[in-house]
């Protein structure tokens, strides 16, 4: 009799296991988020408070659409277990030092982190000895003009690993040939490219050519549009774009310019990312001409093959 | 019956039960996925790629139901086509159960083809628009290709006749055409295509959702 209970729980236990085999890796194979080898990544979302500015940027609702936008962006890379370490620093937390701060602990603890930030540039002067860089680049902090600013060469001082790998720099100008930036022979550094990424050498068109860098930084050449902007097409704006192209990003096996096209087809009715507005430029309003426009672009610099979701 | 047959005949059967309950689970999975598979129709049929020679997978699909689309689905996802020599991406969208958009981006070699693409981009987008005819059965298409017979396609330009508006626009990046019918000078709804260095990039093709007067 205890013979004959003991065959039943064996055959049992033997086709627990087999079904264990064969069910589970079928299930892996359908789409779902993180398969338990997308561990040690951070993402940060950094953003000013500052929108002033009506005209140049935004005002209020601005101000209100950028954090909403980070609140819904945070709260994709929150539910997704590979970024165990996730932060919306928007608004208050985005003072100078606890970027850098942030910059050096990411940099020591994972080997993957992807930043986002909404706000404004400006640019500063540098007191250490012997720069010959000019003019550095900042980003505006919590507080906004006037205060203390994020300085780029106070970010590239804190490099020590490399692993800033994804920077996405919604703010004026960053993305412009011209700004990327420099690190001389000592590592003093100048433009926020360089500064974030360690490194200077990412193709300059990494949506129409990924350089296979394995690093992606997306910034803007002259203006950066407003959340609120209408895109002109089905009442969405530039805040649904950013939302949407993270909601994207973090799909199973899709890469940077996968999240950017279905992005720019949700939002602007255009094919691809390549036909929208971002890329071949659109008018922003100048500060240094009024009454006058400048054309602008969303670029991206060095892998657009990138993937934020590392499954492979 | 004797008493070990009877003892082993309680436990089998819920070992038959489990094993039908768990090979469910994977049924579930594709007849989400069957949806997806029209993709492949469509690549073979309107892009003429010659899908038989690729290894074919499918990276997952989701199904989500925006705001925007008020309560229709829209089911997104990827394929990854791969030979010995052609490496592609396909992206897709099908809204209310229509493709609603396709991008095809050439990773590696040169795609495998059943009819080779013509160099001509005027003969291409024809080409295209004659296809997409024949897959979905629409008639309407045809003044959307009388239309590019009209205009240069060899700059950027805009032309309406009718309610109908083609804009054509090239860039470095790729050339696409756009018809959309238009009333009262308000645009509406659609379709697009692009070409990249010769090849289809991508499609959209909004009419199965987007309502005259709003969206969708």
């Amino acid at each position: 009799m205890k013979k004959t209970i003991a065959l039943i729980f064996c055959i049992l236990f033997l086709l627990s296991l087999f079904f264990s085999v064969v069910i589970l890796p079928i299930d892996n194979e359908t789409g779902s988020h993180g398969d338990g080898q997308n561990e040690d990544s951070a993402f940060i979302i950094w953003g000013t408070r500052d929108y002033t500015d009506e005209t140049y940027m935004g005002g209020e609702t601005e101000r209100n659409a950028s954090r909403d936008v980070c609140d819904t962006v945070h709260g994709f890379f929150a539910d997704t277990p590979q970024y165990d370490y996730c932060k919306n620093f928007w608004g208050n937390d985005t003072q100078p030092d606890q970027v850098y701060s942030n910059v050096s602990y990411c940099e020591e603890n994972y080997k993957f982190t992807a930043i986002f930030y909404k706000g404004h540039s400006i640019g500063a002067s540098c007191d250490i000895e012997g720069c010959e860089f000019g003019e550095h680049w900042t980003l505006y902090a919590a507080e906004g003009y006037g205060e203390e600013y994020i300085i780029d060469y106070l970010i590239h001082d804190r490099m020590s690993s490399g692993t800033h790998d994804f920077v996405f720099l919604w703010t004026c100008g960053y993305g412009s040939e011209d700004m990327i930036g420099e690190i001389d022979e000592n590592g003093h550094s100048v433009g926020m490219l360089a500064s974030w990424m360690d490194t200077t050498g990412l193709d300059a068109d990494g949506y129409a050519s990924p350089d296979g860098s394995n690093h992606c930084f997306i910034g803007f050449s002259n203006y950066s549009v407003f959340f609120t902007n209408k895109t002109t097409y089905g009442g969405f704006d530039y805040g649904d774009f950013v939302s949407l192209f993270f909601e994207y990003a973090l799909y199973d096996g899709w890469t940077i310019n996968d999240a950017l096209d279905a992005a720019a087809e949700e939002t602007h009715w255009q094919s691809s990312f390549g036909d929208c507005q971002l890329y071949t430029g659109y008018l922003m309003p100048d500060p240094h001409g009024p009454g006058q426009s400048v054309m602008c672009y969303m670029r991206v610099w060095g892998d657009g093959n990138l993937r934020l979701l590392r499954g492979e | 019956m004797n008493l070990l047959t009877k003892k082993l005949c309680l436990p089998l059967i819920l070992i038959v039960v489990s094993a039908v309950l768990f090979a469910s689970l994977p049924t579930i999975y594709l007849a989400e996925s069957s949806g997806a598979d029209e993709v492949l129709v469509f690549l073979e049929e309107v892009v003429s790629l010659d899908v038989a020679k690729y290894d074919v997978t499918l990276l997952g699909t989701s199904v989500t139901y925006p705001e925007w689309l008020d309560g229709l689905a829209q089911l997104t996802g990827k394929y990854t086509l791969e030979s010995e020599t052609s490496k592609i991406d396909v992206l897709f969208k099908f809204r209310n159960s229509t493709l609603s958009w396709c991008l095809v981006r050439i990773l590696e070699g040169s795609p495998h083809y059943i009819d080779f693409p013509s160099a001509n981009l005027r003969d291409v987008a024809c080409d295209f628009l004659q296809k997409y005819q024949a897959y979905s059965g629409d008639s309407d298409l045809e003044a959307m290709r009388n239309m590019v017979n009209l205009v240069d396609v060899t700059e950027n330009m805009t032309k309406t006749t009718d309610n109908l508006k083609l804009t054509v626009s090239i860039n470095s990046f790729s050339s696409s055409f756009d018809w959309r019918y238009t009333f009262n000078g308000t645009d509406y709804s659609g379709v697009n295509v692009s070409f990249r260095n010769g090849h289809f990039y991508a499609f959209g093709e909004d009419r199965s959702y987007y309502q005259i007067g709003g969206t969708p």
